[in-house]
């Protein structure tokens, strides 16, 4: 099985759409809790895909602006306009 | 290996030489299987100290609080110096029994093996 | 009129870190950036280098100005409510102590080797980097030290920690770390902490540590802590970027980054297990033991990552295995370490409650009761009959990691683990066979280390005889600032607001 990557958000009202987008594109993504946190691991390949959060949101979101509520992440980072993707090459 | 640098020389004495101890040495002392101490202890004294002056004067009375120094009986302890085994002379000075800076002495003593079985 | 088409990201990026810069026609090149080829790294083309985040700068302004306010809107909640009192124990607040003597000294030193770093490269792409990240470690210094002022008026030593950074035994550790790093060149810097501290391992204490901060009611620390977390994942990121782009540029480059890979990795790992023991014995409320972490974060992550490098031909760092058999034990030896020199801390030791060793025994199984369960019993013991123990003779300290001698051998938990390294007939010892092989690649650099009980028994710790001598020089006060938990004025005072008596006078210090 691949390795997991992840991502980690405060588990505040921001973040909270972005995390329910997440889980729903990504079928295999885990969702742990702890104090002020939520991290998300996922097997190979993890994406946050902006139509998604938008929907979840009701308004306009940039994927920048996950900086502001991100905690951290494992993985290498492809960004553009429409997604995040955070995935191991092996 | 050696450090990359810039500059033709890169070459610093030691920061802890001997010479900056005034005719002492600095070394270091640990008693094996009593971990209640966490690490090897360090000591500044005159290499012309006699080294069961040392044990009795300075040593006990730092590990006081371990049970098992009441009991200790210097006569009897196996030493190593620098990790290889080694028997000193305890009316001997430093200097005479070969410990000089920066050495590092282990003791163990038959019999006091620490408390709860554990070497603690 | 027509819309004008907005860009895309990609185009934003390379717009706004590209071209930026010029080829020195006055002086050569090398003469302006002397410092990015005497490690040996060969680059061939600096464009190559890339941010994934492609941040410009204009949206990090944006950004980082954003997480202020949110950041600055908490801490003046926190202040007006008196946050201090919703911690969950006073004993915690000795975390957070540690944390301002040893870590945020640690950013105010990346602020300064970033800045050095990213003048010392000559591509632009990482200048850009280099320079955000500097702004970002300054910022966390800041706000640091904005929260905590808050603490410093109800609880005692937190009254100079930049006076105690320069000076304490403890805090060489943190301290010679960065000095290590930043007394390297530019790529070595950003390899080490970059990548070896943050992306491997600071994790480790920004995830556990501050989601237990929350665990433990502290608001300041848990907000400022995210916060700053919010800008290491982009270091972190940085950081894996450095290294792929040293190794995709030139195979010469693999050996000298694997060699880097290895020391640093040693020495964050050495350095963490304040942080691990910060989590074990200093939050009364537990949120996730050090060996979790470490099997989470090192073990799954961390491995993980080093999976994904191995198509560089890098392997995993030396001695993982040994930090691995360690996750046992590091905190409780590390405990009894601080417990028995707490005459020259400036924070507070205990044993702790009950609950909590049926916690770690949990947690740590047999080793733990046959071992440091008993040892804590027998300090509780000795404590409660009026003998607190404290051992106050100077310990060996390690020539590298500068942390007491205190680790044992990898397989064997009763036998003390020292090596001996020798350089030009001098003679020094190092805590483990990762610090060992650390001063032996570089042992003219490490000859120059100033290990403090060296530096008292030579009298340059203003003339020190004693390590009560040597706490005054700290600028520490006996029993107020150093010494047992049991019956300090932080003790005391907290009973007192438990119990809402009228305030005590909050703190006897002077400023330092």
């Amino acid at each position: 099985m691949a390795d997991n990557v992840f991502i980690a958000f405060q588990n505040n009202a921001e973040a909270q759409p972005i995390i329910e987008a997440i889980l729903e594109d990504n079928p295999a993504a885990v969702a742990n809790e702890s104090p002020g946190m939520v991290k998300i691991d996922c097997p190979g390949r993890l994406v946050v895909r902006r139509e998604t959060v938008e929907e979840k949101m009701g308004r306009d979101f940039d994927l920048q602006e996950m900086h502001i509520n991100l905690i951290s992440l494992g993985g290498n980072i492809d960004e553009d306009d429409d997604e995040f993707v955070i995935a191991w090459n092996t | 290996m050696t450090v990359k640098h810039l500059g033709e020389r890169y070459e610093f004495e030691s920061e802890n030489r001997e010479a900056r101890y005034g005719g002492d040495i600095n070394f270091y002392i640990q008693w094996e299987k009593h971990l209640l101490y966490s690490c090897p202890s360090a000591y500044r004294a005159p290499v012309e100290m006699i080294l069961r002056d040392f044990m009795e004067q300075m040593f006990k009375p730092d590990y006081a609080t371990h049970p098992d120094t009441a009991k200790l009986d210097i006569e009897t302890l196996e030493w190593e110096l620098d990790q290889k085994p080694w028997q000193p002379e305890l009316d001997k000075s430093f200097k005479d029994n070969g410990i000089g800076h920066m050495t590092y002495l282990q003791i163990r003593s038959p019999g006091l093996d620490g408390m709860f079985g554990t070497g603690i | 009129m027509a819309k004008a088409k907005r860009l895309g990201l990609k185009e934003r990026y390379s717009l706004m870190t590209r071209g930026l810069d010029w080829e020195t026609t006055y002086q050569p090149m090398d003469e302006v950036f002397p410092y990015d080829k005497y490690e040996g790294i060969k680059i061939i083309d600096w464009d190559k280098w890339e941010d994934p985040f492609r941040l410009t700068m204009e949206s990090y302004w944006k950004y980082q100005s954003e997480k202020e306010r949110k950041l600055y809107a908490i801490l003046d909640a926190f202040q007006q409510n008196n946050g201090q009192l919703n911690i969950s124990d006073a004993r915690y607040m000795n975390a957070v102590k540690l944390w301002l003597q040893g870590i945020t000294p640690l950013e105010y030193a990346a602020h300064r080797g970033f800045a050095h770093a990213g003048r010392a490269f000559r591509g632009a792409g990482a200048r850009v980097a280099c320079q955000m990240q500097s702004i970002d470690e300054l910022r966390h210094a800041q706000t640091q030290l904005h929260a905590f002022s808050h603490y410093n008026k109800f609880f005692n030593g937190m009254h100079g920690f930049a006076h105690l950074r320069d000076r304490a035994w403890y805090l060489s550790i943190p301290k010679s770390f960065f000095e290590d790093a930043m007394s390297a060149g530019p790529f070595e810097f950003v390899t080490s902490i970059s990548f070896a501290f943050e992306y491997v391992l600071t994790n480790l204490l920004f995830m556990p540590f501050v989601s237990g901060a929350a665990y433990n009611g502290d608001m300041a620390t848990t907000t400022f802590g995210f916060s700053a977390q919010s800008d290491e994942s982009r270091h972190m990121t940085l950081g894996l970027e450095v290294v792929k782009f040293m190794l995709e540029q030139h195979e010469d480059n693999v050996p000298i980054v694997q060699a880097w890979l290895d020391k640093w990795f040693w020495r964050g790992y050495r350095l963490l297990g304040l942080v691990g023991t910060m989590m074990d014995y200093m939050l009364p409320k537990k949120v996730m033991s050090w060996k979790e972490a470490w099997e989470i974060y090192w073990e799954e992550n961390g491995i993980a990552l080093f999976h994904d490098l191995s198509r560089y031909g890098i392997r995993l760092p030396k001695y993982h295995e040994v930090a691995t058999k360690e996750k046992t034990r590091v905190t409780h030896e590390l405990w009894a370490t601080l417990y028995q020199y707490g005459n020259a801390l400036g924070l507070h030791t205990w044993v702790p409650e009950d609950e909590e060793l049926d916690w770690m025994s949990e947690k740590y199984g047999d080793l733990f009761d046959t071992m440091y369960r008993p040892r804590l019993l027998f300090l509780r013991e000795q404590e409660q009959a009026g003998n607190r123990y404290f051992n106050n003779r100077l310990p060996m300290v390690c020539q590298v990691c500068q942390i007491p001698v205190f680790y044992t051998e990898p397989d064997d938990p009763q036998k003390q683990c020292v090596r001996i390294v020798e350089w030009a007939d001098t003679k020094h010892h190092c805590c483990s066979d990762g610090c060992a092989d650390i001063f032996n690649r570089e042992p003219e650099k490490f000859v120059q280390s100033l290990i403090p009980p060296q530096q008292i028994y030579r009298g340059d710790a203003g003339g020190a005889r004693d390590i009560f001598e040597y706490a005054e020089w700290l600028h520490l006060k006996k029993d107020i600032d150093t010494g047992e938990y049991n019956g300090s004025p932080d003790h005391q005072n907290w009973e007192a607001w438990q119990s809402q008596q009228p305030t005590p006078q909050a703190n006897s210090d002077e400023a330092a």
